[in-house]
């Protein structure tokens, strides 16, 4: 049988902790948050100023966001799970998906003008 | 025969861990232990991809059938998740690198990213990436959870003695046993 583990696997982890850490400390930081809210690629609300918002899709009814100048969080959801909710606040660089509406909650990217689309 | 009965009663038990390890909570909301991904491991080290990868499918079908998500994106995640992780774990085990712990790991990577791209095209965006990396860490942690467990379990099988796993020097007290 196998061993547990040896010291290749203690510098696989090392590697891996090593490249993802990073990513997870450094995230992104604007000065004046916009929230976009995208459905299927396209941005379906853009919220700039503090306030709760409905996220409506071709008149249907999908969240409810709250957004308090810095950090957003989804209040209400129609979908079951509600791991959205669960997820409570996030802030710039950070991101709330719910898969079942297929929406993605963001925060824009002023200093880098790229297409989200496209990223 | 010995075999098919090894591996539907794997099926059997790794279709519970499905089910029983949604009630045990993990540290983020949307990850989940993946306890039911130690069998697959397990078998993906100790005897190949074919028996692998066919629990992996079996295992993901029965459990959805259980819980009423067959067919559903859930069930979709979890099918290709779990497929991926035993193709990368049981062609990772043949360059003896790397004990049950880093196999563990890689195919938990292999079984997010799957996860992830198949969501991603559900909605249409690749911003779903930005999570990876807290996966990934997060990953660890279940990963090394799994690999105790398979350990584990294949101890109890050579202690059993069903003759299937692992063929037996003869004449050679070779005992491996319930030992980590």
């Amino acid at each position: 049988m196998k061993r547990l583990l040896g010291k290749h696997d203690f510098l696989l982890i090392t590697i891996i902790l090593a490249l993802s850490i990073p990513f997870i400390v450094f995230q992104s930081h604007d000065h004046k948050p916009i929230v976009i809210v995208m459905r299927e690629g396209e941005i379906i609300l853009r919220v700039s100023s503090p306030g709760r918002y409905d996220v409506k899709w071709k008149g249907k009814y999908l969240m409810k966001i709250e957004f308090d100048g810095m950090r957003v969080r989804v209040v209400d959801s129609t979908c079951f799970l509600k791991l959205c909710e669960k997820m409570g606040w996030i802030g710039p660089g950070g991101t709330i998906v719910c898969v079942p509406n297929k929406v993605i909650v963001t925060f824009e990217n002023v200093e880098k003008k790229y297409d989200a689309m496209t990223w | 025969m010995k075999k098919i009965s090894l591996l539907s009663s794997l099926t059997a038990l790794s279709s519970i861990m499905y089910i029983v390890e949604s009630f045990i909570p993990f540290p983020l909301v949307f990850g989940k232990w993946g306890f039911s991904n130690s069998v697959v491991l397990l078998l993906a080290v100790e005897m190949g991809l074919k028996e692998a990868s066919l629990v992996a499918i079996a295992k993901s079908i029965v459990g959805s059938l259980m819980v009423g998500k067959f067919l559903s994106l859930q069930f979709f995640m979890g099918f290709f998740g779990a497929l991926s992780a035993s193709i990368v774990e049981s062609y990772m085990s043949r360059f003896r690198k790397f004990g049950y712990l880093g196999l563990s790991v890689l195919g938990s990577i292999s079984n997010n990213f799957t996860q992830f791209l198949i969501a991603s095209f559900f909605i249409k965006s690749s911003l779903i990436f930005a999570l990876f990396p807290l996966m990934i860490v997060f990953g660890i942690i279940s990963a090394s959870a799994n690999a105790y467990i398979a350990k584990k379990l294949g101890g109890i099988i050579v202690e059993t003695d069903l003759g299937v796993l692992f063929t037996k020097k003869k004449g050679t007290s070779f005992k491996t046993g319930n030992t980590v």
